[in-house]
């Protein structure tokens, strides 16, 4: 195997590690990713530039920028709405769905 | 490893590359780093993937014809020299003082509605034949998109929201004056666009395009604040479908670079106090400078120099109740 396919199995390898999109999309970035890459159309991409296309990804998967700048509970539990992240978290994951009083009640008091 | 000299108002470390953070007191503080996170443009620029042109049109974009004033055509807006004249402005402290009129809750017009909304607006805005802004060039020309109206929502959209992250920590209702002023002009901004500078003549559509812009804004907010509360992967995602225009072919360099320079944005505005964000002490970082993190020292060094700052603010409209600490 050429380094060239390795890069590009080591890329839709780590394609296949990402979470499945928990909101339905118009687009899936993973599924849409490991088509491309995956696919013949990938095979005139130079060695190098396959190689910084699985250096951007990996540092995306791990979290390169999340964790060098670090954000703390100011902006991520904000004092003017602490519930805020919380609650389209809880929908997101399906754990608690908004209510149609708990709607009514967001729109009329902004929290 | 970095070296700091602090001197009035400035924190200066050593080595190579300069790099700045946004915000007056934040403005002046300059770092070099020699470790690996390199400028968002810089980052794009080094992968020479063959670009591969989305087709997401039938027909070509439809550009602007003609160029209105940036905000609008009023001389508080318009001219940067403009000062108010003495008379006018001792009667409006006299007012502000007799009334006690809430500054924080009457600034969010000013700051949040024309200041931020000019930030947002000018990161992505272009005219054909014109030079483009630094920002514009990364957008249009690092990152290849298409130049066109809804691109440059989506980027402007992109901005409001890092503005709306820092906003939703300012009190409740302070959030609520800030986000409220932001979004009206944002609207009413590109209705002027739509109709004066795109040349749509019919309400009806333009009607009908913002009822639309609307729910990709709903939609583009919800994704960014799942990504900021998940992970770089989700945010990326989010990045792609709404800048990237779910593009198939989209280099991950560029990705990467977008989620870099919307992170150290929200690292700024996370080291702002209260105060100066409510005082419009915000700018956004351009794609070719980098943030690195600051040091304790350096933050309680900046922390000492903005309330230096603000401490000989004590006219009746400079009044304001919000937090220099936090």
């Amino acid at each position: 195997m050429s380094s060239r396919e390795e890069l590009l199995k080591k890329i839709v390898d780590l394609l296949k590690t990402l979470p499945q999109e928990r909101l339905k999309h118009y687009a899936s970035f993973k599924d849409v990713q490991i088509k491309r890459f995956s696919s013949s159309e990938m095979s005139s991409v130079s060695e190098n530039d396959l190689k910084l296309q699985y250096i951007s990804l990996r540092d995306l998967v791990n979290d390169k920028y999340k964790n060098y700048y670090t954000l703390d509970d100011k902006l991520l539990r904000p004092k003017g709405n602490p519930e805020y992240y919380n609650r389209i978290m809880a929908d997101i994951r399906g754990e608690k769905k908004e209510t149609i009083f708990s709607a009514f009640r967001t729109v009329v008091f902004g929290k | 490893m970095l070296r700091a000299s602090i001197t009035k108002n400035r924190i200066l470390c050593g080595t190579s590359s300069t790099t700045r953070l946004s915000g007056t007191a934040l403005r002046h503080v300059r770092l070099y780093s020699n470790d690996d996170i390199s400028n968002p443009s810089s980052l794009a620029k080094s992968s020479n993937l063959p670009k591969i042109e989305q087709q997401l049109l039938k027909k070509p974009a439809r550009q602007p014809k003609k160029k209105s004033p940036f905000l609008s055509s009023h001389a508080i807006e318009n001219d940067p020299n403009y000062k108010m004249n003495s008379f006018l402005q001792s009667f409006g402290q006299s007012l502000i003082k007799i009334f006690n009129i809430d500054m924080d809750k009457s600034r969010a017009g000013p700051i949040a509605g024309s200041k931020y909304y000019g930030e947002c607006k000018k990161q992505a805005l272009y005219y054909p034949n014109e030079p483009l802004s630094e920002s514009a060039k990364f957008y249009y020309e690092t990152l290849n998109l298409p130049q066109s109206f809804s691109q440059w929502f989506q980027i402007t959209a992109l901005h409001y929201w890092i503005l709306s992250v820092r906003m939703r920590a300012l009190p409740f209702k302070y959030y609520r004056a800030y986000q409220q002023k932001l979004v009206d002009r944002f609207f009413r901004d590109m209705e002027l666009r739509m109709s004066e500078e795109m040349g749509i003549s019919s309400n009806r559509i333009i009607e009908g395009y913002l009822k639309e812009f609307n729910t990709q804004l709903l939609g583009s907010v919800l994704s960014y604040d799942e990504g900021l509360m998940t992970d770089d992967i989700t945010l990326a995602a989010a990045l792609w479908r709404n800048i990237f225009n779910g593009n198939p072919n989209a280099d991950m360099r560029h990705i990467e670079a977008l989620l870099g320079h919307v992170r150290q944005q929200l690292y700024v505005l996370n080291k702002m106090s209260d105060r100066q964000f409510g005082f419009g002490d915000f700018k956004f970082v351009e794609p070719n400078e980098v943030v690195k993190p600051l040091t304790k020292a350096q933050e309680v060094e900046l922390r000492a120099a903005v309330k230096r700052n603000y401490e000989n603010m004590d006219l009746p409209s400079q009044r304001s109740v919000l937090s220099l600490n936090e």
